[in-house]
C-alpha cells in the first residue's frame, strides 16, 4: 500500500475556529475556551483513501496578524482550507488575502472554503449566498461547518483530499 | 575539550561550534547529508522525535513532520545560495506536558564547502513564546469583545423598534416609517393611506379574563391583520389592542377596501380562533375591530395631520357603533354600515 504525506494549511482570521476544526477532525472533540494560536501547530491524520493511505499534515496557523504570514509556513503546502466565522462578516473579506498568499507560493494549490460556526443560527452575519459568491469568485468549493457539533467537518477535509488526489 | 567524532569527514568551525553548544546548553541539533537524510543527532534532538532509535539514514522529513514539503526550500541553503531556512514558533507538546514554541534553524554544515550538508538546530523559545501568546490572546479577546458589543447594540436597536408580544414594529418605528413614506409620496406624487385599528372592548375583556388571555387575543388579531399584506405595507402594534397600518401608494377608496376586508376577517375568525387555541378559557367570545382611515395628500399634508385625521375617523367609528370603519367626518364622510 502506498502512503502519501501531504502538507495542508488552515487559514483564516483569528478565532474563526481553525484550531477547533483541527481538534474536531483529529481528536473528535470540541473545547469552548479560546486559546489564541501563535506560530503554527502541526497535527497528523491518516485518511484511508481508495488509492491508498493519505497522511495529512495539517498546519494550523495563527491568523489575523497585521503581519503577513511567514512564507515558511505556507511553502510546500499541497492545499488549504480557508475559513471564516459565519457570525463575523469581516472574516469573509479576508478570503482574498489568504488565497493570494497561498497561491503566491503554491500556484494553483486546491482550496476549500469553510463557513464555520453554522450552529450559531441566531448570530448569523454571513448568508449562504455571500459565502457561495466569495468562494466561486476565488474558484473553490465551500462547506458550512460546525466544529462544535461536528457538522460537515469530515466532509470539508475529505473534499480537500479529493482535490489533492485529482491534482497528483 | 575534544570535538565529537564526525564520520562524514573533517569538522570545520560551524560543526565544532554546534557540538560545543550542544554540550554546554543541551542544544538539539542534527546533521543532515546532501540527500537530506539524518547523519548524526544530539541527545536533545532525539528527545524531539517519535522514534529516536531508527533515526540515522532517515529522510529529515520522515523524522520531523515540520519538514514535509520543505525540500524545495532547503535545497538553496544546501547549495549555498541562501544563508538559512527558518521556521519559527512551532507549537509542540513535549513530554513535560507543556506547549513549547520551537524555532527550527537550518544552516549549511560547512561554510567553505557548499553541498556538504546541513545542520538543523532546534531552539526552545519557550518564555518568549508564552509572553507573545498572552499578548496576542489579550489583543484578540479585545477584538472579539468589540464585535460582541456591536452585535449587542444592533440587537438593542431592534428591541427598541419592536413590540415584544407580537414581534411587530412598535409605535416609535412606525412613526419613522410614516414620515419617510409621506416624504417619498410627496416627491413622487403618490397617495399614502393610514389605518388605525382598535380591538373593540379590549380593556373590559382583559380586565375580565386577565392579561395572558388578553395577550393571546392581541397576537391572534396581529396575525390576521398581517396576513396577505403587500410587502410594502407596514403594520405596527401601538399599545394594548391598537394597531396601525401604513399603505403606500394607496388612496382613500383603496384604503377603505382594505379596512372592510380586515374588519370582516377579524369579526369572522378571531373569536373562533381563540376558542380553538384555548378551549374553555373564554368559549364563544367574539372580537371585532373599529377602524379609522385617512389618506394623504387628499386629507392631510404632514404625518401628524394624517394621524389626526385617521384618529378622528376611528373615534367616529367607535361612536357610531363599533365593528366598522370610517373616514373622518370633517372630510367627505364615507363609512361602512
Ligand atoms: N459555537 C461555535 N463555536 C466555535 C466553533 N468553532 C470554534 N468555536 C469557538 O470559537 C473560538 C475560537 O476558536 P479557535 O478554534 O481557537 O479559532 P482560531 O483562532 O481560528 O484557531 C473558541 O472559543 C471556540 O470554542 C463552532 O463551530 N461553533
Ligand atoms: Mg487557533
Amino acid at each position: 500500500m502506498t502512503v502519501v504525506q501531504q502538507k495542508i494549511c488552515l487559514l483564516g482570521e483569528f478565532a474563526v475556529g481553525k484550531t477547533s476544526l483541527v481538534r474536531r477532525f483529529v481528536e473528535g472533540r470540541f473545547d469552548d475556551r479560546y486559546l489564541s494560536t501563535i506560530g503554527v501547530k502541526i497535527s497528523r491524520k491518516a485518511l484511508p483513501r481508495p488509492a491508498g493511505e493519505l497522511l495529512l499534515l495539517i498546519w494550523d496557523l495563527a491568523g489575523g496578524d497585521e503581519f503577513s504570514l511567514q512564507s515558511s509556513y505556507l511553502r510546500g503546502a499541497a492545499g488549504a482550507l480557508i475559513a471564516c466565522d459565519l457570525t463575523r462578516a469581516s472574516t469573509l473579506a479576508a478570503f482574498d488575502r489568504y488565497t493570494e498568499q497561498l497561491w503566491a507560493l503554491n500556484p494553483g494549490a486546491p482550496v476549500v472554503f469553510i463557513g464555520n460556526k453554522v450552529d450559531l443560527v441566531a448570530e448569523r452575519a454571513i448568508t449562504d449566498a455571500e459565502l457561495l459568491a466569495a468562494s466561486q469568485r476565488l474558484g473553490g468549493p465551500c462547506v458550512r461547518t460546525s466544529a462544535k457539533t461536528g457538522e460537515q467537518v469530515e466532509a470539508a477535509f475529505a473534499l480537500l483530499a479529493e482535490q489533492l488526489e485529482a491534482r497528483r | 575539550m575534544t570535538a565529537p567524532t564526525n564520520p562524514a569527514g573533517p569538522v570545520d568551525l560551524s560543526a565544532r561550534a554546534a557540538a560545543a553548544f550542544s554540550r554546554l546548553y543541551g542544544l538539539a541539533y542534527a546533521r543532515v547529508g546532501p540527500d537530506l537524510t539524518i547523519q548524526q543527532a544530539s541527545p536533545a534532538f532525539l528527545a524531539l522525535v517519535d522514534q529516536p532509535t531508527a533515526l540515522i539514514g532517515q529522510p529529515l522529513s520522515a523524522v520531523l513532520w515540520e519538514f514535509v514539503g520543505a525540500d524545495e526550500a532547503l535545497r538553496p541553503v544546501l547549495a549555498g545560495q541562501s544563508p538559512r531556512y527558518q521556521l519559527e514558533r512551532v507549537n509542540r507538546e513535549l513530554p513535560d506536558g507543556q506547549i513549547h514554541y520551537l524555532t527550527f534553524w537550518v544552516v549549511p554544515w560547512s561554510e567553505t564547502q557548499p553541498g556538504a550538508g546541513l545542520i538543523v538546530i532546534v531552539e526552545d523559545a519557550d518564555r518568549f513564546g508564552q509572553l507573545e501568546q498572552s499578548l496576542v490572546q489579550s489583543r484578540n479577546e479585545l477584538h472579539l469583545a468589540q464585535a460582541q458589543l456591536l452585535r449587542a447594540n444592533q440587537k438593542l436597536e431592534q428591541l427598541a423598534t419592536t413590540d415584544d408580544l407580537t414581534g411587530l414594529p412598535n409605535r416609535r418605528y412606525f412613526e419613522q416609517a410614516l414620515r419617510r413614506e409621506l416624504d417619498r409620496g410627496q416627491r413622487y406624487r403618490h397617495a399614502t393611506a393610514l389605518l388605525l385599528a382598535d380591538v373593540d372592548q379590549y380593556s373590559p375583556f382583559r380586565d375580565l379574563y386577565g392579561n395572558p388571555l388578553g395577550d393571546e387575543v392581541v397576537k391572534l388579531v396581529a396575525l390576521l391583520l398581517a396576513d396577505r399584506l403587500r410587502g410594502v405595507d407596514r403594520l405596527a402594534r401601538l399599545e394594548a389592542g391598537s394597531f396601525a397600518l401604513l399603505l403606500p401608494e394607496t388612496d382613500l377608496p383603496g384604503a377603505a377596501v382594505v379596512a372592510e376586508r380586515l374588519r370582516e376577517r377579524v369579526a369572522r375568525e378571531a373569536g373562533p380562533a381563540l376558542t380553538a387555541q384555548r378551549p374553555g378559557a373564554a368559549d364563544g367570545a367574539q372580537f371585532t375591530l373599529s377602524l379609522g382611515v385617512g389618506a394623504a395628500p387628499a386629507q392631510a399634508a404632514t404625518p401628524s395631520e394624517l394621524w389626526d385625521v385617521a384618529d378622528a375617523a376611528l373615534t367616529h367609528a367607535k361612536a357610531t357603533g363599533r365593528n366598522r370603519w370610517s373616514t373622518t367626518p370633517t372630510a367627505y364622510v364615507i363609512s361602512s354600515k
